[in-house]
């Protein structure tokens, strides 16, 4: 498959378009683990609402 | 996530320190989840909640639906992994995040499986350990019942494997009740028995895809013409099922109309799946396009028949 291999293997382009990847994929890592303290912050507020 | 995903480095880091290097896309790790199937899940799941007597706090229903949409997704992962032999080898599944070699076997395995944990455990903790019980057997089923078990073994995969996607209006139920009663079993048995026709008139025009991937799907094994007559038999059986709701007594006489009309062009899809013009052997004359149309409709008409149902509990309070 194309772009397989080590970094140092890759073409200028390619090694661009493993990092733009690479970086999307931690944005949304960050973007889901705020999101999952968010959630438990407003369930713990609606549990302690309901009790 | 891999290793590359968890890279702490930033750009200018080492780009991976395994042999293989993580070429997947944000949008990969979605398509594994199969956002396309969690839309009737999820949909179904929120009319359980709604349809439920009792309330539950607005935060913590839409963490239920939450639950419930993941849970779909990591099964869907799981079911991937799973399978990434004959998705190889199906036209339909080929681009796949894994046969396409995009995303490992083995990452994808341990993002369904945290993903599968997380989403019981955050159900229990936001609603009762019941619906976290409910949905956990939900994946059990569609994991070692249905993928690893009858998939690729009978024929009959459909009809008992449908019961991991009738699991969500009883999920949403039991989020709010705390319990399952006969009326969350009356929202499941109608998905229950509209997946053999639905998923049946799909295999007819897919069924050289399952032949190649020897999915013994029942195009496959017992013909086109039998798969005809069974989509019928199961279409009978499911448009009178769709009005138990109303005789239940658990929605009134709007969804009882919905329910019938739905039920009238549901049966009307199915007998022209059933009277398609075929050759000696039950090959279709016309591509399978009544097939298609039926396939199209069905997702429609689930759509619709628990769009009523919960129509008719937040208009008319039934």
């Amino acid at each position: 498959m194309s772009g397989r291999g080590t970094p140092q293997g890759m073409t200028e382009a390619e090694k661009q378009a493993f990092l733009r990847r690479r970086r999307g994929r931690n944005w949304a890592v960050l973007i889901a683990l705020l999101a999952l303290v968010g959630l438990f912050y407003f369930i713990a507020m609606a549990r302690m609402s309901v009790h | 996530m891999s290793d590359s995903a968890i890279n702490q480095g930033g750009a200018a880091a080492p780009l991976s320190t395994s042999s293989e290097l993580d070429l997947s896309e944000v949008r990969d790790w979605i398509a594994l989840l199969k956002p396309r199937v969690m839309s009737l899940v999820v949909f179904t799941g929120a009319v359980g909640l709604i349809v439920a007597p009792g309330h539950l706090h607005p935060v913590l229903a839409i963490t239920a639906i939450l639950c419930i949409a993941v849970a779909a997704g990591a099964s869907g992962a799981i079911n991937m992994w799973y399978d990434r032999d004959i998705d190889a080898v199906m036209r339909r599944t080929a681009s796949r995040p894994i046969p396409a070699g995009r995303i490992q076997p083995r990452a994808a395995l341990a993002f369904g499986v945290f993903l599968a944990l997380a989403s019981v455990v955050l159900m229990g903790l936001a609603t009762n350990w019941v619906a976290a019980l409910v949905l956990a057997g939900s994946i059990a089923f569609y994991v070692f019942i249905y993928t690893m078990w009858l998939k690729r073994r009978t024929p009959q995969n459909i009809v008992i494997g449908g019961a991991a996607g009738a699991f969500p209006p009883v999920i949403g139920w039991a989020a709010v009740t705390g319990h399952v009663s006969v009326e969350a079993l009356v929202m499941f048995a109608i998905i229950f028995f509209w997946t053999p026709p639905h998923f049946w008139a799909l295999s007819l025009f897919a069924s050289g895809d399952y032949q190649r991937a020897g999915v013994p799907m029942l195009p496959v094994v017992a013909g086109a013409r039998e798969t005809r007559r069974q989509i019928w038999l199961y279409s009978l059986l499911l448009a009178p099922l769709g009005l138990l709701p109303t005789v239940i007594g658990m929605a009134g006489l709007a969804y009882g109309a919905a329910a019938l009309v739905l039920g009238g062009f549901f049966l009307e899809a199915m007998w022209r799946v059933k009277r398609d013009a075929q050759d000696a052997e039950g090959r279709s004359l016309t591509q399978d396009a009544p097939a298609r149309a039926a396939f199209k409709f069905s997702i429609i008409y689930l759509f619709m028949l628990f769009a009523a149902l919960a129509a008719d509990r937040l208009l008319f309070g039934a």
